[in-house]
């Protein structure tokens, strides 16, 4: 897939914003695969995914006014939409989600793998996803496991304790540790890099 | 108690975008986003501080269906119906003509309570060269507009927090976090009744989306009495 144009994402946003209906079209057309591929990454089935989808976009359409046009990423407001209304879902219990090992390497891979080749048109919001992708792949493994799960395959505290045979207690500790770590690096990288 | 000031703020932050802050914990944390600016903007910038590359993570078709049910959710038939500033020809002719006639005899007679006029409360200042900056406030006190009488980011990696500080044993209070000097600001409901006259503004240059502590950590930058 193409990568996509911040400055026509948010251009498309402001229109919508103010009552544009074509804007909108245009918008979904742009950017509802990328959502719905997260959608189904959170909740794992594609009749909820697409469930997931029309929600978002319902409250894009009355929440655009909302959005701070000076927003470094408009496409990460969009994502944020979109994952939170997925983990709404898969929080009332509507969902029932697997992860196998190959689903698990795919999405490490997905976290921490390399950067293709011209994939970052701005080269400061480029040089921030490579720092996140080091910090994420610096991470103990527990702790990196535990944070790519939940945040890509939205697993709660005791889904993650499943999945990893181990006590709920010991991966709340992951949870909260890898965030923190993972804040920490990540503050360190911008720091160093400025 | 005030979850802007909770010892784990942080961790509620970072644990509600992971996804793993669930039930009654995650509407609790939603309610402070809306009651709590400095929750939102402690939120803002761990969004910005973990933004994700969306482009790795792939793209999946939607079926035709789910637009259709958006166009019946919103109904958006009707909304693209209406006339548009697309329409060429005559029909755009009459629309303009008809939006100048508007302009020029309905709005003043149409300038009622649900339209908000904004004055001048404060101009804040700061040592040289900062700018001035004018505070108005709207009349329904749901919103501040900053003026300032120069172009002002506050530059990588920080914003600017706006406080209000009631009198001189009073401790700031969080009112917004941006990051240009000329821009218009939602007021939070706790503060409007506290917006007085007396009360000093003060901006301050804080990280990347707002101080993370309860009161300014950076340099104020600029301020002055309403």
């Amino acid at each position: 897939m193409p990568k996509l144009d911040d400055q026509q994402v948010r251009g498309l946003l402001l229109r919508t914003a103010a009552r544009e209906a074509a804007a909108f079209e245009q918008l979904y057309r742009l950017t509802a695969p990328v959502l719905l591929a997260i959608a189904m990454r959170v909740v794992g089935r594609r009749e909820l995914a697409e469930e997931v989808l029309h929600d978002t976009f319902v409250k894009i359409w009355r929440s655009a006014h909302l959005f701070d046009p000076l927003s470094p990423s408009p496409m990460a407001w969009m994502a944020s939409v979109a994952r939170h209304r997925a983990i709404d879902t898969i929080s009332s219990g509507e969902s029932q989600r697997t992860v196998t090992d190959s689903n698990l390497m795919d999405l490490l891979a997905d976290c921490i793998g390399s950067e293709e080749p011209g994939g970052q048109a701005d080269a400061e919001s480029g040089q921030h996803a490579r720092h996140v992708r080091e910090c994420i792949g610096g991470l103990a493994a527990p702790e990196r496991q535990s944070l790519v799960l939940a945040y890509y395959h939205g697993l709660s505290h005791g889904e993650l304790a499943t999945h990893l045979q181990k006590p709920l207690g010991t991966v709340k500790g992951w949870v909260r540790r890898g965030l923190a770590n993972l804040r920490t690096c990540v503050e360190a990288c911008i720091g160093s890099a400025a | 108690m005030r979850l802007f000031r909770h010892a784990l703020l942080d961790a509620l932050c970072g644990e509600y975008l992971l996804g793993t802050l669930r039930g009654g914990a995650r509407r609790r944390f939603a309610r402070a986003l809306e009651d709590e600016p400095g929750v939102a903007a402690r939120l803002k910038y761990w969004e910005q501080l973990m933004a994700i590359d969306y482009q790795g993570i792939g793209a999946v078709s939607p079926r035709g269906q789910t637009w259709r049910r958006i166009t019946r959710t919103l109904d958006l038939d009707a909304a693209s119906a209406r006339p548009s500033w697309r329409e060429n020809g005559w029909r755009r002719f009459a629309l303009v003509f008809t939006a100048v006639l508007l302009v020029a005899i309905a709005v003043p007679l149409l300038r009622s309570p649900t339209a908000p006029t904004f004055n001048t409360i404060a101009t804040l200042q700061g040592p040289s060269p900062a700018p001035r900056v004018a505070v108005l406030l709207s009349s329904d006190r749901a919103r501040l507009r900053l003026a300032a009488s120069a172009p002002a980011q506050a530059g990588a990696g920080h914003s600017y927090e706006l406080w209000l500080i009631a009198d001189p044993k009073s401790a700031p209070r969080p009112v917004a976090v941006f990051t240009s000097l000329a821009t218009e600001l939602p007021v939070p409901a706790e503060i409007r009744p506290r917006i007085v006259a007396g009360a000093t503004l003060a901006i301050s240059l804080e990280p990347l989306g707002g101080s993370p502590q309860a009161g300014p950590t950076g340099p104020v930058v600029l301020s002055g009495r309403i």
